[in-house]
């Protein structure tokens, strides 16, 4: 275990390393996408009061139930709709609710984007109000007072709709799992610092030596292999610890099954860094290769936001991307699946495992080039 | 000045031999992200039409209400809105939101129309998948305007009306729709700028090279050896820099317009002053970082998590909406700046403030070359 | 014998870097591989080591094939790299330590190897030091104190004192002597003929491959001993002077450059004054003429016709 107690020296003595590794740079891209809302906004509603009477503050209260509402005068309409501040505007003119109080069925003015019917969920509660309003205002027979408490009983009805997010047994995971994607990436960029200290290692010659000794080149590789397995699996728990702990998310019923399948990416990681050490001819060359492939597969793979945002092509190639099927994995551990239920993504994880150890097999003839 | 064009010719070739390299880099790594992002993240910035949402609908209630509900979601307009699935039981309902089948699970309980009828309160579940912030809201907002019926009637009954008659109020909306084409950048218009942008700032790096290699490296102290005047080093290198990351923009402009149909406006003019500007800073702010560290790991570390932050807050990988209240630390980006220049000059936005961006823009250039070179001079003695 | 090599080749394309080549090195010599750029012992040592694909002929050290046996035949050699083979985020001693154990060696043992490798090279105050911040020589050394902790019974030193200072140099060749004092047989490649002349018992000339010359350097030079080279100046050259000397019976080859006329020829009585007679019988006049004594350079360069340092 020379091989293996060495390097992992020299790796904790690079102290600018190790900070970046396990600190900086996974931090950074956590708090970064886990600010990322990437589903379409919800609509925001431009309204522009002309009226100001207690019933247009009623409908605006409404709309701004389930809708963003911003109050515009009457000449930025055109402009913030350009700009994409809202999606549509109502106008309630001046006399609306005195028309609608005494019987009539007066018009609010809209504009509207030609191109999007985004804004027909508000249209359709605008017009369930209001229909609700002229009944009341019927009932009221043109009385102002009680068509006013009809309004207040009706806001305060007894039908509601009560909103809940899915999740199997109470508690969301999904705050932890977009977690675990950038994790996942951060696994993949400490796994190009495996194929650059091999690399080092050819080019400053000390391989060579470390081939003329009695050690054979299999015992070299599982010892490198086992160093950054180690490393990785100590990041694999520090994150886990963190996100239970200090961020306070909830990692599901099964944290050590969730291991398991992160470890199993922890190993496929390591792979593809002896992979990329074989096919890469300098650091700079592995560096680069890395930092051009690594974030678009993490893209693509669902590891910086969940792949049903992505059109249908996009998630077609993301099936062939290994993170894809580990976060696949962690997603169905999560929400309290047997192993049993995530064998085929991690015997696809374990394909491409022997795929790039395979790629990644330095043969002895290899050795004084 | 024959030794400047010396230099900068020395860099700029270094540069191109680079290939593979750091200039694929820029050209490959942008080139990716925009055609990735333009289409992963569309739904976010598409002004298109939007699907029915798909939800599951389970009824349980056999009364009244629980007809009105059913013939409520026969509607056209809620037709429009929700693709419904009818399903049979909870479990069912849960096992297609598990499988994404549905977005949401609206539930109807078997008690609903027994509690309206006793005057309790009664509720709708709905269940949604997580994350779907849009979607969500549409069918909680669809369902509202069900029950909003059902409490007008109520109301009505309350103020003594034996007869309630309640008819949602269609056609009191008097429409003026208005086209957007053109004014509003969709997913790949937002991130062609928003990727030129974040690549010229990695352009720091090369900056950082150079003035790494012209002060920490022998072969820039053996140049400092020949009759070079303190500054022409300096001027030559960055001079070379930043013709390469230019060029680079342009082919990145060029391609995102004609592969991926890009619209980058009509004042072609402006938004390459912008770039060039912008280009000019980034190199500065490298140079900069070398000087004040003096270490190229170190500084390389540095930019990279600055990039990283500045991209982020100029909302460059995806939008950001901060509190008003905090809108101010957009402006510490250089990448917001420049940023809000390029969207101003494509979209028409107001000139002055694009005006006012150029001139922050000049001021940083000026603070990190003054500072550079002051730098060289130093270490040059 | 310690190592044997028979009928060696080796082959990069079409490039013969190392053609049928014949060796044995007993037990306690100091073997010099000597030859320009190119020559292939860089290549012979890979093969030696077993890094390196033979593509013909067998090696047998310490009697047993390499084939096969490479992990075997590996624990008792040492080999200092042509290039530093040394981590430069490990301490010197620490190094040492490290190879030190892929040799198998540990413990009170392995302190004790690492002490003496260290002094040995000359590194002692420096064991807590990083090489980052040693000078060149100081890395070379280290670079042999990594091969030297488990006394190996076949050094092989592939060019240990190329681009460094005086001191360091004659530190490296008094431990060479030393090693070859208590024992070891030592394989030592250089192009440094001075060095090859003062340590090795037993020299290989080698050129493009092939083994041209091999003895002890007595016999190497005997070798040339039967051929003179004479350098002649002169004055009022013309190109006859070239003519006249090629007719002298015995003269090889004959080179005019400027007003320097080198002449190749075997040794026999009177030639001098022959070439003398020819010279001023073409019109031209001696100024000055040296005949040169065989070195070990110039038999090198009879044999190659390149001088080692080109
Ligand atoms: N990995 C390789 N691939 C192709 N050709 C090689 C390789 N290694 C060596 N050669 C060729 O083999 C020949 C012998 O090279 P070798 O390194 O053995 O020379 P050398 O005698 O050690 O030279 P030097 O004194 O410069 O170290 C050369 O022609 C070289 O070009
Ligand atoms: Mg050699």
């Amino acid at each position: 275990m020379t091989v293996f107690k060495y390097a992992l020296k020299r790796l904790l003595r690079n102290k600018l390393n190790l900070f970046t590794i396990f600190l900086l740079t996974p931090l950074f891209i956590a708090l970064t996408f886990s600010m990322g809302n990437f589903d379409r906004n919800g609509v925001n509603v431009g309204w522009v009061d002309l009226d100001g009477t207690p019933l247009t503050g009623m409908l605006r209260d409404a709309i701004a139930d389930s809708s963003p509402v911003h109050e515009l005068e009457e000449e930025e309409i055109r402009i913030s709709l350009a700009r994409s501040k809202v999606d549509y505007v109502l106008v309630a003119d001046a006399g609306f609710s005195e028309e609608l109080i005494g019987g009539g069925a007066p018009k609010l003015r809209s504009y509207s984007i030609q191109e999007t019917n985004i804004a027909n969920q508000v249209i359709l509660k605008v017009e369930g109000f209001l229909g609700a309003a002229q009944g009341i205002a019927e009932t009221a027979g043109g009385d102002e007072d009680a068509f006013y408490a009809g309004m207040n009983s009706f806001l305060q009805g007894n039908f509601t709709v009560s909103t809940g997010l899915y999740s199997t047994n109470g508690r969301s995971v999904e705050a932890a799992l977009s977690g675990l994607g950038q994790l996942a990436m951060a696994m993949m960029f400490l796994s190009t610092f495996t194929a650059i200290n091999l690399i080092k290692e050819r080019e400053n010659r000390t391989f060579y030596r470390v081939m003329a000794s009695p050690c054979s080149l299999r015992n070299y590789m599982l010892q490198n292999v086992l160093v950054f397995f180690s490393v990785l699996l100590c990041q694999v728990g520090v994150m886990f610890l963190s996100v239970r702990y200090i961020f306070n998310m909830y990692l599901g019923p099964a944290v050590l099954k969730l291991f398991l399948v992160m470890a199993v990416f922890a190993l496929l990681c390591v792979a593809m860094g002896i992979a990329l050490a074989t096919a890469a001819r300098s650091v700079r060359q592995a560096s680069t290769i890395s930092s051009l492939v690594i974030t678009p597969i993490s893209m693509l793979s669902g590891l910086l936001w969940p792949r049903w945002i992505m059109p249908d092509f996009l998630q077609t190639i993301g099936r062939y991307l290994p993170p894809t099927w580990a976060i696949e994995a962690a997603h169905k551990v999560m929400l309290g699946k047997p192993l049993r239920s995530v064998s085929l993504e991690l015997s696809i994880l374990l394909g491409f495992i022997a795929v790039f150890f395979l790629l990644g097999t330095w043969r002895r003839a290899d050795v004084a080039k | 000045m024959s030794r400047i064009i010396t230099i900068a010719r020395r860099t700029i070739v270094q540069n191109l031999r680079d290939t593979g390299n750091a200039l694929g880099q820029m050209l490959i790594f942008p080139i990716l992200l925009i055609f990735i992002l333009g289409n992963a993240l569309a739904p976010m910035y598409d002004v298109g039409n939007v699907d029915p949402t798909v939800v599951g609908y389970l009824n349980e209630d056999s009364g009244p209400m629980g007809r009105l509900a059913d013939e409520f979601m026969n509607m056209p307009e809620v037709k429009d809105l929700l693709d419904v699935r009818p399903v049979d039981s909870v479990t069912q309902g849960n096992n297609l939101l598990q499988d994404m089948d549905i977005t949401a699970l609206i539930h109807i309980p078997g008690d609903y129309s027994t509690k309206v009828i006793a005057g309790q309160e009664a509720e709708i579940a709905i269940t949604v998948l997580p994350g779907r912030t849009f979607r969500g809201a549409l069918v909680e907002t669809v369902m509202e305007s069900f029950i909003c019926g059902s409490n007008a009637t109520q109301a009505m009954l309350a103020m003594g009306n034996p007869q309630p008659e309640y008819r949602p109020a269609h056609g009191t909306i008097e429409d003026q729709p208005f086209s957007v084409s053109g004014l509003m950048p969709d997913a790949m218009d937002y991130y062609a700028v928003t990727m030129l942008v974040m690549i010229v700032m990695y352009g720091t790096m090369y900056g950082a090279y150079g003035m790494a290699a012209n002060n920490l490296y022998p072969v820039g102290r053996r140049v400092k050896a020949s009759p070079v005047r303190p500054g022409e080093q300096y001027i030559g290198t960055t001079i070379g820099n930043v013709a390469t990351i230019f060029v680079s923009s342009l082919v990145i402009i060029a391609f995102s317009h004609f592969a991926y149909g890009v619209n980058w406006g009509d004042n072609l003019f402006l938004i390459l002053l912008i770039t060039f500007l912008h280009v000019i800073l980034a190199v500065g702010l490298g140079s900069m970082a070398i000087a004040v560290m003096r270490d190229e790991k170190r500084a390389s570390v540095l930019i990279n998590l600055l990039v990283i932050a500045w991209t982020f807050l100029a909302g460059g990988y995806f939008k950001i909406t901060l509190p008003s209240a905090f809108s101010w630390i957009q402006y510490f980006s250089p990448s917001f700046l420049v940023q809000t220049a390029l969207f101003n000059t494509i979209y028409g936005g107001p000139f002055s403030q694009t005006l006012l961006m150029l001139a922050a823009m000049i001021g940083i250039i000026l603070l990190s070359g003054i500072i550079g070179i002051a730098a060289e001079r130093r270490s040059g003695q | 014998m310690l190592v044997e090599m028979k009928n060696l080749v080796k082959r990069y394309g079409n490039n013969l870097a190392v053609d049928n080549v014949n060796l044995e090195i007993a037990e306690g010599e100091v073997f010099g591989l000597l030859g320009p750029n190119g020559a292939g012992k860089t290549t012979i040592i890979n093969m030696l080591l077993g890094l390196t694909k033979v593509d013909g002929g067998e090696i047998i050290i310490f009697g047993k094939r390499v084939n096969g046996n490479r992990e075997d035949v590996s624990k008792h050699i040492g080999i200092v790299p042509q290039e530093l083979a040394i981590y430069e985020d490990l301490t010197a001693a620490e190094n040492v330590a490290f190879f030190g154990r892929l040799y198998g060696l540990k413990g009170k043992l392995l302190q004790q190897r690492v002490a003496e490798a260290l002094a040995f090279t000359g590194l002692s105050d420096k064991r807590k030091e990083f090489p980052k911040k040693f000078s060149g020589g100081m890395k070379r050394r280290l670079n042999i104190a990594c091969a030297l902790m488990h006394r190996p019974r076949l050094i092989i030193m592939d060019e240990p004192t190329v681009g460094i200072d005086p001191q360091s140099r004659n530190h490296i060749l008094s431990s060479v002597e030393d090693l070859h004092q208590q024992g070891s047989t030592i394989i030592y490649t250089s192009h440094y003929m001075e060095e090859v002349e003062e340590l090795c018992t037993r020299i290989a000339i080698m050129d493009q491959g092939r083994v041209i010359a091999l003895g002890s350097k007595e016999e190497l030079k005997e070798l040339v001993s039967s051929e003179e080279r004479i350098v002649v100046e002169l004055a009022g050259v013309n190109y006859t002077v070239v003519d006249e000397v090629r007719k002298i019976s015995g003269v090889k080859d004959c080179i005019l450059t400027d007003s320097t006329l080198t002449v190749l020829a075997s040794k026999r009585p009177s030639l001098i004054s022959s070439i003398v007679d020819a010279i001023t019988s073409a019109g031209a006049e001696v100024i000055s003429l040296s005949a040169e004594k065989p070195t070990l350079e110039s038999v090198f360069l009879t044999l190659t016709g390149k001088t080692l340092r080109d």
